[in-house]
């Protein structure tokens, strides 16, 4: 017997994993192949370090385009990591037989085009990446992972297992030859040339640790058949450089999806397996119950063993050795879950989650950008939450230093797509702007976003900007602009702005909604008004308002005329926000042109009554009209009968924020208390909505005074004889119900 | 199911262990599988019989139950166990018919049976007297008046509790020394009754009722819960309805194309109402508060074929069904009413082709009497 022992196995299968150990103690091979591509090599010296703990990922990925990446996930029970770590332990050289990874991309570049030409290939490519799902079949087994679990990993076979199983798949390769397709075979070329050069340096006992499909082939009387052809087969193929590295990852991957194309159904239940086939379903039931406790349910340790035992009588009906992960859970569903389909559900999910993510050393980074985020990190003290991957809430006074800088990488991270840290929106109003409350969880999949960032630069702030460059490209609309400059503001990333600017205004000249330029201004001119940067920085600001406000300006009486009523209570809310910065420009040709704009919306005959009652009352506020116009345009606007339902509009826009102009100009407040009166009760019940929603949004102080004054009517204000008016009772005491 | 009642005796409805006899008895013939002691059958067998199908020497076993096989082997691991069984589940989900069954083919005997009501007492439960002999003679082992729990206890047999959370609570806590120690102790004689192998407790459950005397947490704990579902899919329910439904010889109109096709209909509304969304998956349907179950399904269709015998031509036509299926869905008028218009009107409505039928036979019911 030649000293090369193949050992085919299933990729994460802890029953495999444990009869490759037993085979390793028991031949102490002097190397140790793995299926790796041959290009990962020098990131399996790693594999002995200390620190590294599974589940962990050798990565594979093309710097230029991270999308194009090869994974292959380890966790503590995959035979491939079990092999490699007894052979690190033991100074046993460890080789990657594989394809090389660039050469593997590009396969699978060509292949996307082959399957779709070819209607059968999909089946085949099925039978040779689950092979043993084929003998499941073939064994009755509707589920492989069911017939697998069974035949194999519950039961520990011993080192015989791969004899048998090398027979099987040798058999079953011969009923499909076409499942071996032209991409196997160079792979298995490469795999056989590999093991016949490391013969040929004289290496005499090696233990190959391969899929299950290959074992067959790469049995020594197969290696020289095997590998025969590689140049001719490989020419002219050509993929990208690829770069390494060992990125940490989760149980929750593991079972979503396989680089190996095999999923894990259960990590936790496979660890288990690992450990000791016999103890793994009480050990699982007792890791269930725990769960149990910590959810603030009771489960005690009589549960437990009956569930047990009833797992094991399900296992004896069903002639099994031992429980299956389905006798586990329909045993505990009808003890621990105590019948609830759904509580079993949780006390699962629960216990897959369980301590599930790996570690790499930090000095195995060889990740630019990565490297460049860690030091940021630790310049603000987030190095901790990052290490831990624990959720922890953190407090942030922008008024340090450190913790502006925090808060701005905290925000460049969410520009890349990747939330470490989730501000709480709540805080952040009730108590101003300084302070916010951050949440941080750094989730082990951030490191696969992380490295796609890469496309973007290697340093975070550069990256990110580029990154919100590219969000620019794709949504360019005057809206999404002003979002941005929200964005770049809480990132820091004041570079930026002038690229947004001069956007904003390109878009601004092209846009024929002025509604959206008055949505784009206040941010900009808060930014003008409070300093939140140096002036200097500010002036392409200035210049932007040059531009934005004669539009806006231009465009108001039209647009707030000919509306329906929804799109001027659209409106209405947006001038009554942008209103405010409007005032306190300090360009009087702004001013001037704003103003002037304002009043041909109040006096416009087809404005929308709202918004002209808005505008009469800016007017009014803007010191540009005296009582006596005031009541005259407010008269004009009040009418009855058909117009009554606009009027109540008018009086809505016209007392918008402030009853203020009620309590100093008695002569408005006159005419207005004169229409009501002449109201008659049927149509005034019509109006109280509109008159309510105006009148509670007033200040109470304000409400208080308005009280006052309607009270007495004939008191201080000193009301003009011919023009006293008298209020109904009715009236008086509905108006004081609201105010 | 029609083999087997051949000989079915002069009563209305005989005990499964009756009608099945037969088939009790060539499975135990071919069983070479371990029995627990004091079980006729062993634990697979059990559920080959409950199951149904084909076996060697051209034995063939009638479903009883029909679903998921996995169910019924846990229930039955369950009574290997030191856990009693408790069956749980909406109205009409067989959770009776699995606990008859289950009793007959392990124990031979599905007559020891205590109905769960909310008047029962300890007695029925533990033991009564004989309160003659108890005057006569004083307190001994002839004035003992033996519960079928205690019964079940000295022959080592399952023992059917039926309805178990329609028992006080109080009176439920007497079962926890039953099922923990497996002994009844009768203070008065200064004795007590310890089980023999094979005893084991059947419980069921009404889901909807929980409420009324929720199981204590220590009773619970020595049960082991399996809920029955309604049948999950059209073609299994449908296959439940047809074997389920006693009509005697009438069966074979069941047989006939258009009574299929009506009974299928049948059956999706029922379905349609009480999962709350079309067969389809493509309409959501408000559900109305009658628990639509299987059986209420079988009532109905044997209502119909009852009103084809005797005042038509023996196949069920679509008027045959309104009467009986208006009564099952609607129970709360106000409530019921406007959800099952607003089934008609909205779904069955748009339907095309005999379902048109439905249709029309539904509103014109609906005009007729059916409102009142």
């Amino acid at each position: 017997m030649s000293g090369l022992r193949i050992y085919g196995i299933r990729h994460h299968g802890p029953g495999s994993a444990r009869a490759v150990l037993d085979a390793l103690e028991q031949e102490r091979p002097q190397a140790l192949v793995v299926e790796m591509p041959a290009d990962l090599q020098t990131a399996l010296y790693q594999i002995g370090a200390e620190d590294l703990q599974p589940p962990v990922a050798l990565t594979a990925y093309d710097p230029k385009s991270v999308s194009t990446a090869l994974y292959y996930p380890l966790a503590r029970f995959s035979p491939e990591w079990v092999a490699m770590r007894w052979a690190a332990d033991r100074e046993v050289t460890i080789h990657a037989m594989d394809l090389p990874s660039s050469l593997m991309i590009a396969l699978s570049q060509n292949e996307k085009q082959q399957l779709d030409l070819k209607p059968d290939a999909k089946k085949y490519r099925r039978v040779r990446r689950d092979p043993l799902g084929e003998l499941a079949k073939i064994a009755g087994y509707a589920d492989r992972e069911r017939w697998w679990e069974r035949t194999f990993e519950i039961q520990n076979p011993g080192a015989g297992i791969f004899e048998q199983t090398t027979e099987m798949i040798r058999l079953l390769r011969e009923s499909y030859p076409e499942a071996t397709d032209a991409e196997c075979k160079l792979r298995e070329m490469h795999m056989a040339k590999t093991i016949l050069g490391l013969q040929k340096q004289g290496l005499k006992n090696i233990a190959v640790i391969c899929g299950a499909w290959h074992a067959p082939a790469l049995q020594q009387n197969m290696l020289a058949q095997t590998a025969k052809g590689y140049a001719a087969a490989k020419r002219g193929l050509k993929g990208p450089k690829l770069e390494v590295t060992w990125i940490p990852w989760t149980y929750e991957r593991l079972r979503s999806e396989g680089g190996y194309g095999a999923g894990v159904q259960s990590p936790v239940w496979y660890g288990l397996l690992f450990d000791d086939p016999r103890l793994a379903p009480e050990h699982y039931l007792t890791l269930m119950a725990i769960e149990l406790r910590a959810m603030g349910q009771a489960a005690s340790t009589a549960q437990v063993v009956d569930a047990t035992e009833l797992a094991d009588q399900l296992a004896d009906l069903r002639d099994l050795v031992l429980p299956g992960l389905d006798e586990i859970q329909e045993a505990a569903l009808g003890t621990l879950a105590e019948g609830s389909k759904a509580r079993l559900e949780a006390i699962r999910k629960n216990v897959e989650s369980y301590r599930t993510t790996g570690r790499v050393p930090e000095n195995f980074s060889s990740l630019p950008l990565q490297r460049d985020l860690e030091s940021r990190l630790k310049s603000v003290r987030l190095l901790k939450p990052y290490r831990d991957m624990e959720r922890v809430e953190k407090n942030l006074d922008l008024r340090k230093e450190k913790h502006l800088q925090a808060s701005q990488l905290l925000c460049q991270l969410l520009l890349l797509g990747i939330p470490f840290g989730s501000r709480d929106d709540a805080s952040l109003n009730a108590k101003g702007t300084f302070k916010e409350t951050w949440t941080l969880h750094w989730h082990p999949d951030f490191a696969l976003s992380l490295l796609g960032c890469h496309v973007y630069g290697t340093q975070v702030p550069e990256a990110a900007a580029a990154a919100l460059r590219a969000r620019m490209e794709e949504e360019s609309d005057l809206a999404s602009l002003t979002k941005v400059v929200d964005l770049i503001i809480l990132a820091g990333l004041f570079d930026e702005l002038q690229d947004v600017a001069r956007r904003m205004r390109d878009q601004a000249i092209a846009t024929l909604d002025v509604w959206l330029i008055a949505r784009a201004l206040p941010p900009l001119l808060r930014l003008v008004r409070y300093d939140s940067i140096h002036t200097r920085e500010a002036d392409f600001l200035y210049e932007l308002t040059d531009t934005l406000v004669p539009k806006l300006a231009s465009g108001l009486a039209a647009a707030g005329s000919n509306v329906d009523d929804d799109a001027a209570y659209d409106g209405f809310r947006l001038l009554k926000l942008v209103q405010p910065y409007l005032a306190m420009l300090e360009e009087d040709s702004h001013l001037r042109l704003w103003y002037s704009a304002v009043e041909r919306l109040a006096y416009g005959n087809k404005s929308h009554p709202l918004l002209a009652g808005w505008a009469l009352r800016t007017l009014v506020d803007a010191g540009m009209l005296d009582q006596v116009e005031t009541s005259k345009y407010l008269r004009l606007n009040l009418g009855t009968g058909s117009a009554l339902n606009a009027s109540a509009m008018f009086v809505e826009g016209f007392l918008y924020s402030s009853a203020l102009v009620l309590l100093h100009q008695p002569m408005v407040f006159r005419v207005l208390d004169a229409w009501i009166d002449t109201l008659d009760p049927e149509p005034f019940r019509s109006l109280l909505p509109a008159l309510r929603r105006t009148f509670s949004q007033f200040p109470p102080n304000e409400r208080r005074k308005l009280s006052a004054l309607l009270q007495k009517p004939k008191g201080e204000e000193q009301l003009e004889a011919a023009s006293t008016l008298e209020l109904s009772e009715g009236l008086v005491s509905a108006l004081r119900g609201w105010l | 199911m029609a083999k087997a009642k051949a000989e079915k005796p002069h009563i209305l409805r005989p005990h499964p262990e009756q009608i099945y006899a037969k088939e009790l008895e060539a499975l135990a013939k071919l069983d070479k599988d371990k029995k627990p002691v004091g079980w006729q059958l062993s634990p697979k067998r059990v559920v080959d019989y409950l199951m149904g199908g084909e076996f060697e020497h051209g034995l063939t076993i009638t479903p009883k139950y029909i679903g998921d096989r996995r169910l019924m082997e846990v229930a039955v691991a369950t009574l290997t166990t030191n856990r009693a069984l408790l069956l749980a589940g909406v109205p009409g989900t067989a959770k009776t018919w699995v606990s008859e069954h289950l009793a007959a083919a392990i124990s031979g005997n599905s007559t020891l049976l205590v109905q769960g009501t909310a008047g029962l007492s300890e007695d029925a439960l533990r033991y009564g007297w004989n309160y003659a002999q108890l005057i006569s003679k004083g307190p001994s082992e002839s004035a003992l008046v033996p519960s079928p729990v205690m019964t079940g206890m000295q022959r080592g047999a399952i023992v059917r509790i039926e309805e178990l959370t329609r028992i006080p609570s109080e009176v439920q806590d007497s079962l926890i020394t039953v099922l923990s120690e497996k002994t009844l102790p009768v203070p008065e004689l200064s004795t007590e009754v310890q089980a023999v192998p094979g005893f084991n407790l059947i419980a069921t459950a009404n889901e909807r009722d929980r409420g009324v005397n929720e199981l204590s947490t220590a009773l619970r704990r020595r049960f082991n819960t399996v809920v029955l579902p309604s049948p999950s899919s059209l073609a299994e329910e449908l296959r439940i309805v047809r074997e389920r439904s006693s009509l005697g010889d009438r069966s074979k109109i069941l047989e006939t194309s258009s009574a299929v096709e009506e009974i299928e209909r049948l059956i999706t509304i029922f379905r349609e109402l009480r999962n709350g969304v079309t067969e389809d998956g493509s309409t959501k349907v408000q559900q109305p508060g009658s628990g639509l179950s299987t059986a209420e399904a079988i009532s109905v269709l044997e209502n119909a074929v009852s009103l084809a015998t005797h005042f038509g031509d023996g196949v069920p036509q679509v008027k045959d069904f309104l009467p009986s299926l208006r009564g099952a869905v609607i129970r709360d008028e106000e409530r019921d009413g406007a959800v099952w218009r607003s089934y008609v009107e909205g779904v069955l409505k748009e339907r095309p082709g005999k379902w048109r039928d439905w249709y029309v036979a539904l509103t014109e019911f609906g005009a007729k009497g059916g409102e009142k």
